[in-house]
């Protein structure tokens, strides 16, 4: 889980995400280039491919050993977008009695990719780790963000 | 964490009260119940909506990066692209 930081370097894997990232923007914005005047669906389906392009590369620096990250390497292998959190839909509120822990822990087996029969202390694992990247990836594209509107 | 834990042996009670800590002090401080005796059923409600927030931000910053970028021409876009890796 620590392997970073035991290597004495918690910097390896933040930065192999902002490039894959940056790499995967720049070939989106040549397919971009090449079509004519671009339609507003032609914008939001841009919109959808760098979500795809944030969490490959979230799986990639988080790599192979990581039940999240091999799933969406292997949702998007197969060219499918991964249903949870790329095609935006309204999570169903659980009922109101379930408020304990196990249902919470099912619900967050809902959330991480490649969860759904986890055991409750590689859950929490898989999560700390997944919220690591998710929380580097967000920093990555607001700093793009920020650069694209200077 | 033991090195057992990479062949997923089951975790001990330990070990999960190690990760609840982690996790409790990976909540950003609005999150965080100021309380020390947080029960796991709320730390984990918190852990979801945190973790559905970043996901909508994910979502919010695509949409944002598709606008900017399609807003420029291709060259100042690849160069400005290029730019933030250097920065």
């Amino acid at each position: 889980m620590h392997r970073e930081a035991l290597a004495g370097n918690p910097n390896p894997s933040r930065h192999l995400q902002a490039l894959h990232f940056l790499g995967a923007l720049a070939r989106i914005n040549k397919l971009r280039a090449r079509k004519s005047p671009p339609s507003r669906r032609a914008t939001a389906l841009g919109g959808r491919r760098i979500t795809r392009a944030a969490y490959a590369a979230m799986a990639v620096a988080a790599g192979p050993r990581r039940a999240w990250s091999r799933a969406i390497l292997l949702g998007l292998r197969r060219n499918s977008i991964a249903k949870p959190f790329l095609i935006k839909k309204r999570i169903l509120k659980p009922h109101r009695e379930l408020r304990d822990v196990g249902s919470r822990a099912e619900e967050l087996r809902r959330l991480l990719p490649g969860a759904r029969r986890m055991e409750f202390g590689s859950l929490l694992d898989e999560t700390l780790n997944y919220i690591h990247h998710l929380t580097a990836q967000v920093g990555i594209m607001q700093k793009i963000a920020d650069s694209l509107c200077k | 964490m033991s090195s057992a834990w990479t062949g997923r042996a089951r975790a001990t009670d330990d070990d999960i009260k190690e990760l609840v800590a982690k996790l409790q002090s990976l909540l950003p401080e609005a999150r965080r119940r100021s309380s020390g005796r947080t029960s796991a059923a709320k730390l984990l409600k918190e852990t979801c909506s945190y973790i559905k927030s970043l996901q909508r931000e994910v979502d919010d910053l695509s949409d944002r990066l598709s606008d900017l970028i399609s807003a420029m021409d291709d060259n100042s876009a690849q160069a400005e692209i290029i730019r933030s890796l250097l920065s």
